[in-house]
């Protein structure tokens, strides 16, 4: 018969905690020290090029650069409407994102213990890959089918947001308290309606993530899809 | 719907614009190409390395980022001011304070893709970009988490370190950082987990890894290419959210 754990311990083993065998965290930090150098040394970051006199010489030209701003009335106006467009992306792209999240939220949250949530597994799949690719890669591939333009922009900050919500809500969802929904189901209302009295017990936290979503999208609005990104990324003006 | 109508129009919000012959026909064809993803051995090769490439890139960037932001957040942690012992703090370590968050402000307001559009002009294109972009931004947010991670918590044992006359380092090691290691650890890890995300963007504007691939495949409209790197985008994505999850519950 084998000894419990806590007694076979100590006997053989170093005293030092970081000496062990079964130290996790030393085994994790040796395994990030590895990484780290195995990354600087297969990348290839020609340090050299980096620290060189005309390398040096373009970074001081460019922050000179940055140092007089332009501030032209007419390239003032066309940052202002480019500002407003930008405005206007991230508003509706949050917009479309906070209505198609809510929509597949539902199905993507088990709201009680009893629940058979049959499509759960596959709208989560649908959330997670809808999260998991960037709002720019989404970007670029809508530009095929919805062309050049702020379209394009709005469409994968919607997509990308969706994601983001779809998750978020389903989660507060599942973890919203039950009873108003539970009193609901036992009167009899019909499961839609059930559905939209959670939605009130989790009000604030819904509302609170979708405030926070919409500050980052203001971001996306860089690029070539939207006059504001054009004005600094020419490269993508052909 | 007042606010709503010029919303639609600046965004140029047509919808139609997908049902439209020609654009039908293209994007299906570009769809159509998804099924079956390439997986040639070479491209698949090309994948890996890239694949590998980007983590690497967020991993030299994080430590870039780390070296910046430990001494930043150790200079602007108020909990380690000497002279706040006694009163207010003095004007001048109040202004090198003051002018260091502000560093780090200016440091996490400029994206990483516009810092990174900034070095490919600079250094070239190529990796060397993509982890200074990472490294810059990545080190104002991390300097201003920790400097609140620290000042957050419980004061009071750095407080009597620097009272009996510990210096500002003894008080870190022996009052701040015991206390406060497992929730910088877990936001550090949270940040590497977003670094590798922001990587991957960062190769379409040439700073090398499976974004810069994208934007080829994109390019030459070879959908097969792109729903192979698209998938290992999602992996990659994925391991690093198991990853940092499970490494912060090992920490707990």
């Amino acid at each position: 018969m084998t000894k419990p754990q806590h007694l076979r311990s100590d006997t053989k083993q170093n005293p030092n905690p970081w000496l062990r065998w079964d130290c996790s965290v030393c085994w994790v930090s040796l395994g990030l020290l590895v990484l780290t150098i195995l990354s600087f040394w297969s990348l290839d970051l020609q340090l050299s090029r980096l620290l060189s006199v005309d390398s040096l010489q373009r970074m001081g030209r460019f922050l000179g650069e940055l140092l007089s701003p332009n501030i032209e009335s007419k390239f003032l106006l066309k940052l202002a409407s480019a500002s407003l467009e930008t405005l206007a992306m991230s508003a509706l792209g949050s917009l479309i994102a906070v209505f198609f999240g809510l929509l597949l939220a539902l199905p993507a949250s088990r709201s009680y213990t009893q629940d058979p949530a049959r499509w759960r597994f596959l709208t989560r799949l649908v959330l997670n890959a809808l999260r998991s690719i960037p709002e720019l890669v989404w970007a670029a591939l809508l530009l095929i089918s919805a062309g050049l333009g702020p379209f394009a922009g709005t469409l994968a900050l919607a997509f990308h947001t969706t994601g983001v919500l779809g998750r978020l809500f389903a989660e507060s969802i599942e973890n919203a308290p039950q009873a108003a929904a539970q009193a609901m189901r036992a009167q009899g209302v019909p499961e839609g309606r059930v559905s939209m009295g959670e939605q009130y017990s989790c009000g604030s936290s819904l509302r609170c993530c979708r405030r926070r979503r919409f500050r980052p999208d203001a971001r996306l609005s860089y690029g070539p899809f939207s006059d504001a990104g054009n004005q600094q990324h020419p490269d993508c003006d052909d | 719907m007042v606010v709503l109508m010029p919303a639609l129009v600046a965004t140029e919000f047509k919808p139609w614009i997908f049902f439209e012959s020609e654009n039908l026909r293209v994007s299906a064809r570009f769809l159509g190409d998804f099924f079956p993803p390439s997986v040639e051995g070479d491209f698949l090769l090309l994948v890996v390395k890239e694949a590998w490439r980007t983590i690497a890139i967020a991993t030299a960037g994080m430590c870039l980022a780390l070296v910046l932001a430990i001494p930043l957040t150790l200079a602007s942690t108020r909990s380690l001011s000497v002279s706040t012992l006694s009163g207010r703090m003095h004007r001048l370590p109040f202004a090198i304070r003051q002018l260091i968050r502000w560093l780090l402000i200016i440091l996490r307001s400029i994206p990483e893709l516009i810092w990174a559009l900034v070095f490919v002009r600079v250094v070239g294109l190529g990796p060397a970009a993509g982890v200074l972009a990472i490294g810059l931004t990545y080190a104002g947010m991390l300097g201003k988490v920790y400097g609140e991670i620290l000042e957050s918590g419980d004061a009071h044992c750095a407080v009597s370190i620097l009272r009996n006359g510990g210096s500002r380092l003894q008080a870190f090691f022996f009052g701040l950082l015991p206390q406060n290691a497992t929730e910088l650890t877990s936001y550090t890890v949270y940040r590497w987990e977003c670094a590798i995300r922001s990587s991957a963007v960062l190769g379409f504007v040439g700073a090398g890894g499976l974004g810069q691939q994208m934007d080829n495949s994109m390019k030459m409209f070879n959908g097969g290419e792109v729903a192979t790197l698209l998938i290992v985008f999602m992996m990659l994505v994925g391991l690093a959210d198991l990853l940092s999850g499970w490494l912060r519950k090992i920490m707990q």
